[in-house]
């Protein structure tokens, strides 16, 4: 079981797992029951750099497309394949099987700007999003 | 997003109970799902899925000569509306422009219209515009009988907004008839497609018939308002054994795009003509209607666009507004689209160039900045295996 007092969260329901220089991205269980029924996951590819809130994946509902942003900025190290080829890992296992990618962290500052999960709980009780 | 102005239907507290996701809908506060889309779509397409359609817009229409009145207002043949039957139409103004897609049923001594939920109070506006005689000046209390004067061609037409007297359920899937048989006396595997009666069902008048919007056999019924919710219960308990669960818009949505069936207010609108929006067949030129020189001379001047069914080759979903392009030109948008669970693949609908719209014929969808292959088909996108014959 992932220790969801260790990830970190954005505003934008994306969690963020670190293992040494690297940080593992999904999006909460939170957001996988806003959106219901994932369909279809496009993922960024092995190599490509993404910028701390900039778009890196895409996450597809029956109804509708979601933007999945990089919760910190660094060079795409994996992507989960297993996601592409069944997206309700996604439902089924927002924190562990359904992991989008993972990315090199160029700053590590970034994650301080990230909320805990007693914050990120407090936002989305606050209706906040 | 919901504001105070959204109207519940008379199953609402229904819904509610049910944990149902509520959204509002042209006005209307209605469940866009119980628990996941996938699972409603699937269960209406193997077992059966109850429907909230109590949203549909309902008039009356009665008098003298209401046939001739609605020949004139449908593009539609009305005769084909034998007693007992339900005829599919198109409702067009002057230039042809669809203001709305509506079922007419013949009970003998009147005929019900059940019309789209955004486009009742413009169809009503219309149908009473365009009456013979002009609607009275006196207020009228809602509900009651609109009383007309003017020129007199005859028709004597009365025209009855019933829309609140009346909840409607939509029962889809193989198992409806052996579940809606439970609480209804009359014999429903007598009743054909697209054919109705009026009878009681769980002990209540009910406007009954076989026709649905998902491509499944299936029933809708038009029930007293105050008794909808108590009907929706017993349904649902009669429906247990079968699989029988509750079903939002989601799942409507999806059923209705693979079963190939347009969607007013998304699909086609007034800036098009059924000529366009592939519903020539519910048109008959051999009649008088309004809208018919405007679509004949339009037939003849030749189409600028047609609505296609199509399949994405390259895997991504098409949603509404996206672009089509064909060797980097715009030659058209996408109007519907979704994720089929049923075929496990990608469909939509777009209005695209004439020389684009036959099957076989393939063009990319812009989808995230990204050109996508997709390719023309025969809707509907899904055919059920018939195993009531209608």
């Amino acid at each position: 079981m992932v220790d969801l007092e260790k990830l970190r969260f954005t505003k934008t329901h994306e969690w963020l797992r670190v293992e040494g220089d690297t940080g593992y991205v999904g999006i909460t269980d939170h957001a996988q029951k806003e959106i219901t029924d994932v369909v279809f996951v496009e993922l960024p590819k092995v190599g490509c750099e993404v910028a701390k809130a900039g778009e890196a994946a895409v996450v597809e509902s029956v109804k509708a497309a979601f933007s999945i942003y990089a919760p910190v900025s660094g060079k795409i190290v994996k992507a989960n394949g297993a996601v592409e080829k069944d997206p309700s890992l996604v439902n089924r296992s927002p924190y562990e099987e359904g992991w989008f990618f993972a990315i090199e962290i160029k700053d590590r500052s970034e994650i301080d700007s990230l909320m805990t999960q007693k914050d990120y709980l407090e936002f989305i009780k606050t209706g906040a999003h | 997003m919901i504001s105070t102005e959204d109207r519940k239907t008379p199953l609402y507290e229904a819904h509610k109970s049910l944990n149902a996701k509520i959204v509002s809908f042209h006005g209307w506060l209605l469940p866009i799902q119980y628990t996941s889309i996938i699972e409603e779509h699937n269960a209406t397409r193997t077992r059966a899925g109850l429907f909230d359609i109590s949203h549909l817009g309902k008039l009356e229409i009665s008098g003298k000569d209401p046939k001739a009145f609605l020949q004139r207002l449908f593009t539609n043949n009305i005769e084909k509306a034998l007693p007992g039957k339900i005829v599919y139409s198109p409702l067009c103004n002057e230039n042809g422009g669809i203001l709305d897609d509506v079922f007419i049923y013949n009970a003998g001594d009147r005929y019900i219209l059940i019309t789209n939920a955004a486009t009742f109070e413009k169809d009503l506006a219309w149908i009473k515009k365009n009456c013979s005689l002009t609607p009275s000046p006196f207020p009228l209390p809602k509900g009651e009988r609109v009383r007309v004067r003017g020129e007199d061609k005859g028709e004597g037409v009365v025209i009855k907004d019933i829309n609140d007297a009346f909840g409607g359920i939509a029962i889809q899937g193989p198992a409806s008839q052996q579940i809606l048989s439970k609480l209804c006396e009359a014999d429903l595997s007598r009743l054909k497609h697209r054919h109705f009666i009026e009878t009681k069902v769980d002990g209540f008048y009910a406007l009954l018939s076989r026709s649905g919007y998902t491509g499944e056999d299936g029933f809708e019924i038009f029930i007293p308002a105050d008794a909808s919710i108590k009907i929706w219960n017993d349904i649902l308990e009669a429906g247990k054994g079968y699989g029988l669960i509750p079903a939002g818009l989601g799942a409507r949505d999806t059923l209705r795009l693979e079963a190939g069936c347009p969607l007013y207010g998304v699909d086609t609108d007034e800036t098009k003509t059924p000529l366009e929006s592939g519903l020539e067949r519910a048109v008959d030129f051999n009649k008088d209607f309004i809208g018919k020189k405007a679509m004949l001379e339009k037939k003849q001047r030749g189409l600028k666009e047609i609505l296609a069914a199509f399949k994405m080759i390259d895997k991504a979903i098409p949603r509404t507004g996206y672009a089509i392009e064909k060797d980097g030109r715009k030659i058209g948008i996408v109007t519907s689209g979704t994720y089929s669970p049923t075929l496990k693949e990608n469909i939509g609908f777009g209005y695209v160039s004439p020389d684009n719209s036959k099957a076989g014929d393939t063009f990319d969808v812009i989808i995230h900045g990204e050109k996508k292959k997709a390719v023309v088909v025969e809707a509907p996108f899904y055919r059920r295996t018939r195993l009531v014959r209608g």
